[in-house]
């Protein structure tokens, strides 16, 4: 017999013994509680990146105009690009090029999501030896500064004299004073902002650099496509660093976008031997084909790698208007997810048509008509635009004269894919009039002599579930004038419940009822020792 | 060591639901654009029906056709020298004006067109489309005009 109070070794030895085990038994339960929480809180956080997939189109908005008609001077508003605040996506701005009566360019402003559009005045003063401002460019940084680049161009040639870069604090109220960031012989300039690289994000440019003053078209050297970076908001750029292939001589119409990682994906074409185009001088179409190739820096555009080729059997459908406006390939990164897109006639006649890769553009799949009317009927498809939505969707917009027997009139159709760019949905028709291909500014030199001046791109901004399009439009136009037609396309998708939100939100439940429990039960096992 | 454990679990986890639920922390910023001027026109046969007071700036006409006929809306800026309209478009002696801008809208239709308008200025606005007779209708009601504030 032993007293209750009293403990023998061997009962002490099988108290700690058993006091480890339990101390051994909760480690795990703490863990597996803490881990299921933050399994929640991670659910929780990336839940609205897993919504449903769209099912279709529910919604085609008015189409309104975003730009403003005078008949009197006879604008030719075309090529927007759309571009939201990181911060804020109910502010969104519109850069648009001009053709006519002269070259020139605009900035619209949208306060509801592309809603509707007030103008702003980017450039209230050209920069000393700059006549014209051309073929702007927008973006946002991470602080929602809004930076506006354009090309001045100077003299009869409209020669471009170089590259500025101005920006806006306060929603495009007001700008900073035109900075040079390239000299003259640089064409094509792109640019993107990498809003997670330094102090409020990277200014990435890419553009065609010029060894010798050109002409119609490029001098018969290479003339490389070239990059730079800035982490400074523009006030300084790196040394510019080659992107195209040294081995490709006439490469041309850069693309420019960022990946995730901070990868910076550059797409352009490279015509071969087509020195027709390349020089701009005359004679018929080039019977040749062209090349679309991408590349990719994964150090933040210090360094790209070799290109790889996306397609090489594009048949060009008509001459280059100018070679340093040739509307750029289309081109869209996601998460390993690369597509591109350009107008082809492989089939016959002008085709919308696009590649994606699911390697981050290693290998690419086939080829894919975006637009889903008959093969070779003549109907033109043309100036395909790509954007990719968060929840991986790839949106496309592309001109389309389908519903003209003559070949003549133009719609606005939309089309989407939920599966990296396999498969498609049936094109949608956006617009509520069509626009006349035969309205505009008409080209004055030998290379594309009489064709009509539509711009080099359309403007798409995607998101979760719906799209905002812009669109050059001649519904209005008695004359030559081109306005910007813009209007919203709401998918299927946006109202069912987000399971992922629901699932963490239980995680989280479980996770913090555990931890608190075994806080709880350590008290008594103390006691019981 | 045990309660330590405790706690650093539990701090994790509350930042973590407390990042959750705050994912766009928005720095204060100028106010957003306001949206443009928006001019309702409801065209009939033989009028247009809007708001005459009309501001300067970007403003957005939109033309509902509710007639029978297809028709316009066509906008002239026009000098204070110019009669009102209803005696400019059915007077003997015309002035010429230049067209500024417009659109043309199908029975049953909905279309617009933008324009910025400058303060203080003088807007004819018009149909020369024709009726079955092969008459304009601006002579037949289709006629207005309007001044910018």
């Amino acid at each position: 017999m032993f007293s209750e109070n009293v403990l023998t070794a061997k009962d002490q030895h099988l108290l700690e013994a058993s006091t480890a085990s339990a101390s051994r038994r909760r480690g795990p339960a703490v863990a597996v509680a803490a881990l299921a929480a933050l399994a929640g809180a991670a659910l929780l956080t990336i839940s609205p990146m897993l919504a449903a997939s769209p099912t279709g189109v529910t919604r085609v908005g008015t189409d309104i105009p975003a730009t403003a008609m005078d008949e009197a001077v006879g604008p030719d508003n075309n090529s927007p690009a759309l571009v939201a605040d990181p911060g804020d996506s109910r502010f969104v701005v519109m850069a648009n090029r001009l053709d006519g009566p002269d070259f020139s360019c605009a900035l619209q402003l949208s306060g509801d999501g592309g809603g509707s559009w007030i103008p702003a005045n980017p450039v209230p003063k050209l920069p000393k030896g700059a006549e014209k401002c051309y073929a702007p460019e927008a973006a946002f940084d991470r602080s929602g500064r809004l930076y506006y680049l354009f090309v001045g161009l100077a003299g009869g040639g409209n020669q471009p004299m170089g590259a500025f870069l101005t920006s806006s604090v306060d929603r495009g109220r007001t700008f900073s004073t035109p900075r040079k960031v390239l000299g003259p012989l640089n064409f094509s300039v792109r640019m993107a902002v990498d809003p997670a690289v330094g102090r409020s994000g990277r200014i990435h440019l890419v553009w065609v650099h010029a060894s010798s003053p050109p002409a119609a078209g490029f001098a018969p050297v290479p003339n490389p496509i070239l990059a730079a970076y800035s982490d400074d908001s523009g006030a300084t750029f790196s040394r510019p660093v080659t992107v195209s292939d040294p081995t490709r001589d006439m490469v041309v119409a850069p693309a420019l976008t960022l990946g995730p990682g901070h990868a910076v994906q550059v797409a352009y074409y490279d015509l071969g031997n087509d020195a027709r185009d390349y020089q701009g001088v005359e004679g018929p179409t080039w019977d040749g084909r062209w090349s679309v190739v991408s590349t990719t820096s994964l150090d933040g555009g210090r360094h790209f790698g070799r290109g790889v080729v996306v397609d090489d059997a594009i048949v060009p459908v008509e001459r280059v208007m100018l070679i340093f406006t040739m509307p750029p390939p289309s081109l869209v990164a996601g998460r390993r997810l690369l597509c591109a897109a350009w107008t082809d006639a492989r089939y016959g006649d002008a085709d919308a048509l696009g590649r994606c890769s699911h390697d981050g553009g290693r290998r690419w799949d086939g080829v894919r008509r975006l637009n889903d009317d008959r093969k070779g009927t003549g109907a033109r498809q043309y100036l395909p635009r790509l954007a990719l939505a968060p929840g991986g969707r790839l949106d496309a917009l592309f001109l389309d004269r389908r519903n003209d027997p003559f070949n003549r009139l133009y719609d606005t159709y939309y089309t989407f894919s939920t599966d990296g760019g396999r498969r498609f949905a049936a094109s949608r028709k956006l617009d509520s009039a069509p626009s006349n291909s035969t309205k505009g500014s008409q080209y004055a030199g030998v290379a594309a002599n009489g064709q009509y001046e539509f711009g080099s791109r359309l403007g798409l901004l995607s998101r979760r579930h719906s799209v905002v399009a812009a669109w050059p439009d001649t519904r209005n136009s008695n004359g030559h004038a081109q306005d910007v037609f813009a209007t919203r396309v709401d998918l299927a998708g946006g109202t069912r419940p987000r399971w992922s939100a629901l699932i963490g939100v239980a995680l989280v439940a479980v996770g913090v009822v555990l931890l608190v429990r075994s806080r709880r039960r350590q008290p008594m096992d103390r006691g019981e020792a | 060591m045990r309660r330590l454990s405790f706690r650093a679990a539990a701090v994790v986890v509350a930042v973590a639901v407390a990042g959750a639920g705050c994912s766009s922390t928005q720095a204060t910023r100028a106010p957003l654009p306001p949206p443009p001027q928006v001019v309702h026109v409801t065209i009939d046969d033989h009028h247009y029906a809007y708001d005459t007071t009309i501001h300067a700036g970007r403003t957005v006409f939109v033309g509902h056709n509710v007639g029978r006929a297809t028709h316009t809306i066509l906008l002239y800026a026009v000098g204070d020298d110019l009669p009102p309209v209803n005696v400019q478009i059915h007077g003997d002696k015309r002035h010429q004006v230049e067209g500024f801008a417009g659109t043309r809208v199908k029975p049953g239709a909905t279309n617009s067109f933008a324009v910025d308008l400058v303060p203080k200025q003088r807007y004819y606005m018009l149909d020369f489309d024709r009726d079955s007779d092969n008459k304009i209708f601006a002579l037949d009601g289709l006629d207005s005009e309007f001044r910018t504030r």
